[in-house]
């Protein structure tokens, strides 16, 4: 471990060097920023880890089950499991995707679930991310780093091996193309603020890294155009673009970043959308909520990780217990995401209070209220000087058709700022290796 | 009921050559409910390297495909005989996403006034003469992409903006509303309109005349706004402005 700490500067130094960048547009400016390293790792003892990963794949089963059943018979809003208007009224339900049957019955391959460690050792699930969670980049490069520049480390240490998430990840594509043509990393460009992850991965999967106009569809088939102006059949997209940008004829007119006719192929099943289209609709902070129902419902089984105590004000019991304890719960605008619109009630002053009170009186829909979580804290190194930072965990659950698996790792973020709880990286923070014990 | 002939010709031309161009089409009367699709083609040019066909998310006809070579001019000519009965379309129960509004069909206060209470279709009739009198029709007003909301504070529009308006009060007032895009009689362009549930079946409102609609309107697709029924889109490789010109001709025939 001393060798780690001594190594912080050095790993950063390799991480630069490597391009290991986000961006993050601010009033209109796009710049790039490093990403922080702290070299004091997470610990995760084996035995917390089995806990996590029967939770987390728990979870992710559900999830899925959810999003077939909701794009096709909604038998959980019959049986009155989930209230409709919680899916209609969902930014990201989709209409469109009715009746459609993606590859394998998989909506959400790579899934990004947040949790954090209470202060006895529990964990809380905070966020499901079944669109496009980023991340799992930084993590990679940052052992495979480490391990160079401290190789002691992993001597000493009995730390599981999380140099196979593209190995997970390219079994997961192979699963979905099914044969059917080459795998491709669709990317945005190099002004998105993940690209360094999004081409990163594409080396290490052996995936094409593609751009937007280097795909066409033809007869319902995806075409990726070569050097050569040779057109090579698509099987699977991994998909770094959101839902309303990816085809231009189907959603968004003016995107020029998608594949036009490429929701017709998907539709027709000729191709795998790695993650599928309208995962938004379980993403939801609202339908968050309704999580732990559905793995009773669709799995009949107890959920084993617990979502962190949440109210929803379309409740009537809810509506009176936020509006009365506001001033110590820490609301979410569900439409928000990237650790935007979250709002604690013990920051605001009264006049602000009774405005946030006026909008959920007015969109009850639209929030929901959660305990303040006491977070344990981690030890982060500040100028050589160990300071305890409040830190989330990102972990990575893959599924293909046949089977769902967590990578044993994860993104660990933490806040910078002493008095923040928001860990998410567009607002600055940094992020940790996270030891899997072996 | 009444039977039509109608064809729908639309041509683009482009000032330098484009290649690898993406089409999507909605450009076919509905064939189902009320509305009997007797006959139809539908023809391209240049000739595309893929045409498919499919149906959107409300069972409108979609005709898509590519014409990768290059090319200055984009053509399409859909046309047939149609059969419309002046019933509602019936619906046991309306997709909650029609009761709630959309960018183009945001609500804003300064439209209370149009709203109406009471018997569903009533109020939608109350609503749509109101609309009717709130707004003048006027031609290059408004775009593709003008909000109702935008339409409504500079009290003109076309066809588009007076049934996004239509939908916005008739959503805000509880009445569940959609967007409807067709063809009318005469010759023209394309017309669009509202339909809005009322008791077990869809119901055709012209908030542009304020009358209902009867077997002298066309459907070729509805959607929660203008951006579901888009009649052509495209997109292509290459430098060039555009210029498109449709021409629409709907004539009764006893055939």
């Amino acid at each position: 471990m001393q060798s780690l700490i001594k190594n912080r500067d050095s790993v950063n130094r390799w991480m630069e060097r490597y391009g290991v960048r986000f961006g993050v547009y601010k009033n209109g400016v796009f710049n790039e920023q490093l990403f922080p390293f702290d070299s004091i790792p997470r610990i995760i003892e084996k035995e917390d880890w089995k806990v996590l990963e029967k939770g987390l794949i728990q979870r992710v089963k559900a999830l899925n089950a959810f999003l077939w059943d909701i794009y096709h018979d909604k038998h959980i809003i019959a049986d009155g499991v989930v209230p409709e208007e919680f899916v209609y009224a969902s930014k990201g339900y989709m209409p469109e995707c009715e009746k459609v049957d993606p590859t394998g019955k998989v909506y959400s391959h790579i899934s990004g679930i947040d949790l954090v460690e209470g202060k006895d050792g529990r964990w809380f699930i905070l966020e499901d991310n079944l669109r496009i969670p980023s991340g799992a980049s930084y993590p990679m490069i940052a052992r495979e780093i480490t391990r160079k520049v401290s190789p002691i480390t992993f001597v000493e240490n009995h730390v599981a091996d999380n140099r196979d998430y593209a190995t997970i990840l390219k079994e997961m594509m192979d699963d979905m193309n099914g044969g059917r043509g080459i795998n491709v990393i669709l990317t945005p460009g190099r002004y998105n603020s993940a690209f360094f992850e999004h081409s990163y991965l594409a080396e290490k999967t052996g995936a094409v890294l593609a751009f937007p106009g280097d795909m066409t569809v033809e007869d319902d088939i995806v075409w990726y155009t070569g050097l050569f102006n040779e057109k090579i059949r698509v099987g699977a997209i991994y998909r770094r673009i959101s839902d309303e940008y990816l085809d231009p004829l189907a959603f968004e007119s003016s995107s020029l970043l998608g594949v036009p006719n490429l929701f017709q192929a998907y539709k027709k099943g000729t191709v795998a959308v790695i993650n599928g289209f309208g995962n938004g609709v379980a993403d939801d902070k609202g339908i968050y909520y309704f999580v732990p129902k559905m793995i009773r419902y669709y799995l009949d089984e107890e959920p084993i990780l617990h979502n962190a105590p949440t109210y929803l004000p379309y409740f009537k019991e809810d509506y009176d217990y936020i509006l009365e304890n506001i001033s110590r719960l820490v609301i979410k605008d569900v439409s928000e995401a990237g650790g935007y619109g979250v709002v604690f009630g013990r920051d605001l002053s009264l006049e602000k209070l009774s405005e946030l009170k006026e909008l959920i009186i007015h969109q009850p829909r639209r929030w929901i209220a959660q305990e303040v979580i006491d977070f344990k804290d981690l030890e982060i190194l500040e100028s050589n000087e160990k300071v305890e930072r409040k830190a989330d965990l990102r972990a990575f659950v893959v599924s293909s058709g046949k089977d769902v698996k967590v990578w044993k790792s994860g993104l660990t973020r933490f806040s910078r700022n002493p008095d923040s709880f928001v860990v998410n990286s567009s607002q600055g923070g940094g992020f940790k290796d996270t030891w899997i014990m072996d | 009921m009444k039977r039509y002939r109608f064809t729908y010709e639309s041509e683009t031309s482009f000032s330098a050559q484009v290649t690898d161009h993406s089409f999507m089409l909605r450009a076919t009367p509905l064939d189902c409910g009320p509305q009997h699709l007797l006959s139809h083609s539908l023809t391209v040019s240049p000739s595309p390297d893929s045409l498919s066909e499919a149906y959107d998310a409300w069972g409108a006809r979609q005709h898509y495909g590519i014409v990768r070579n290059g090319h200055d001019g984009f053509r399409y000519r859909s046309e047939g005989i149609v059969e419309v009965h002046s019933e509602p379309r019936k619906e046991p129960k309306p997709s909650p996403v029609f009761m709630t509004n959309t960018p183009l069909t945001g609500f804003i206060p300064e439209m209370k006034a149009l709203c109406a209470e009471g018997d569903s279709l009533a109020a939608a009739m109350t609503i749509a003469g109101r609309v009717m009198n709130a707004m003048t029709y006027l031609p290059g007003s408004t775009g593709v992409s003008t909000t109702a909301g935008e339409a409504f504070s500079q009290g003109s529009g076309v066809c588009q903006d007076f049934a996004h308006i239509m939908v916005a009060v008739c959503r805000e007032c509880g009445i569940p509303a959609r967007y409807v895009c067709g063809l009318v009689i005469g010759e023209g362009e394309t017309h669009a309109w509202t339909e809005i549930w009322h008791d077990g079946a869809w119901y055709g409102i012209d908030a542009t005349s304020g009358l209902r609609c009867d077997d002298r309107y066309i459907t070729m697709a509805y959607g929660r706004d203008a951006s579901d029924c888009s009649v052509c889109r495209g997109m292509f490789r290459g430098l060039a402005l555009q210029r498109t010109s449709t021409k629409v001709v709907v004539e009764a025939t006893d055939e």
